[in-house]
């Protein structure tokens, strides 16, 4: 056995992987080889003093805070939706108004759309118009003017 | 109710039973305390991340089904909140509490026989007063080696060698399978073994 594979597999024997037959072999190459004896002791004088590691005291006992945490968190849990709402009365207020402005903007919408004129002849106006308009308020544009005066336009100057 | 098993007193407590919950507290704060304490290696840390897993276990109560043991969950919860709390304390800077370096070096070697018998498949007697506290200060000296390990190997030694539980509780509570948790305590004995070397054994 040569030594990389009896390290792996001392790491499998200190966690009780080995077969019979590979622990055979281990012990085999340990009472050969001085180095990998050497490793094996200290790795299970190590795990010894792990396993045998007694716990340490606390401090102090921590159910009386950990439960008084837990209570605030179920108080907090059950207190937020009302607390939402008692703080603040204005909310009270908001949530009751709420719906009558809707309904009230929703039916001022729907009547405007319902009286709303046809558009007239005149509020179809052609580009030229436009620009003759902007050349006259601002000579100063008025290449600009002829230049978009000349692009096509693409209303529909019929109605 | 400190009759109750794990499982009775978790169904009680996800009804909303206060008192259960308090009993499972009040079983396992010790091993969640000493956990992180070999985490952190602070008392004071290790107390407040034990009563932040209790209370993080609380919220998360309603989601636990019951596929893993409780215990198994609770120390998922309180290795979680270990790495977060080193993470955060490697990102502020703070230095480490414990270094080897500091440590006087004490060579002590270990002659529990040469015979084939004494190749420690057994352990060996250890009941003699001096062994004691051979024990004591070997004990330390493995404390802080384990403070040194990088943190997914310290998470499964400390696991496997402290608290005792087996590959596959390991495999759940770091979430991973077992084949990775062999692998990471392999290297973990090799880490130590370097960091115990110089004290414990020549011409390792």
């Amino acid at each position: 056995m040569r030594c990389e594979q009896s390290r792996q597999w001392m790491s499998l024997a200190l966690d009780n992987l080995l077969s019979d037959e590979q622990k055979a072999q281990l012990r085999a190459h340990l009472k050969e080889c001085v180095g990998c004896r050497a490793e094996w002791r200290l790795l299970r004088m190590a795990q010894r003093v792990m396993a045998t590691t007694p716990p340490t005291p606390m401090p102090y006992d921590l159910v009386p805070i950990v439960m008084e945490r837990v209570k605030a968190l179920q108080r907090e849990r059950k207190g937020s939706s009302w607390r939402f709402w008692s703080v603040r009365p204005w909310r009270w207020a908001l949530a009751v108004a709420m719906p009558f402005v809707l309904m009230v903007a929703i039916l001022f919408s729907w009547r405007g759309w319902r009286s709303e004129p046809a558009p007239s002849e005149s509020f179809y106006l052609s580009a030229h118009v436009v620009n003759a308009a902007r050349t006259t308020a601002a000579p100063a544009f008025a290449p600009i003017s002829l230049a978009l005066s000349s692009v096509q336009f693409v209303g529909d100057e019929t109605q | 109710m400190t009759q109750w098993s794990d499982v009775r007193l978790v169904e009680a407590a996800q009804q909303g039973n206060e008192e259960a919950f308090a009993e499972l507290v009040r079983r396992y704060q010790s091993k969640i305390f000493n956990l992180a304490l070999r985490y952190t290696n602070d008392v004071e840390s290790a107390m407040d991340v034990t009563q932040d897993a209790f209370v993080r276990a609380w919220q998360m109560l309603p989601k636990f089904r019951g596929d893993a043991n409780f215990y198994t969950w609770l120390y998922r919860i309180a290795m979680n909140l270990c790495i977060d709390r080193h993470r955060r304390a490697l990102a502020r800077g703070e230095p480490q509490k414990v270094s080897l370096e500091d440590l006087v070096v004490e060579r002590q070697r270990f002659e529990d026989g040469e015979g084939d018998e004494e190749l420690w498949w057994e352990d060996p007697d250890a009941g003699e007063p001096e062994a004691e506290v051979l024990r004591r200060e070997m004990r330390q000296k493995v404390w802080e080696a384990v403070q040194q390990l990088p943190p997914p190997l310290k998470q499964v030694i400390l696991l496997r060698e402290y608290e005792g539980l087996s590959l596959q509780e390991i495999a759940k509570i770091v979430k991973t399978n077992v084949g990775t948790v062999k692998s990471r305590l392999y290297q973990a004995r090799q880490h130590l073994k370097r960091l115990l070397s110089p004290y414990f054994e020549e011409g390792l």
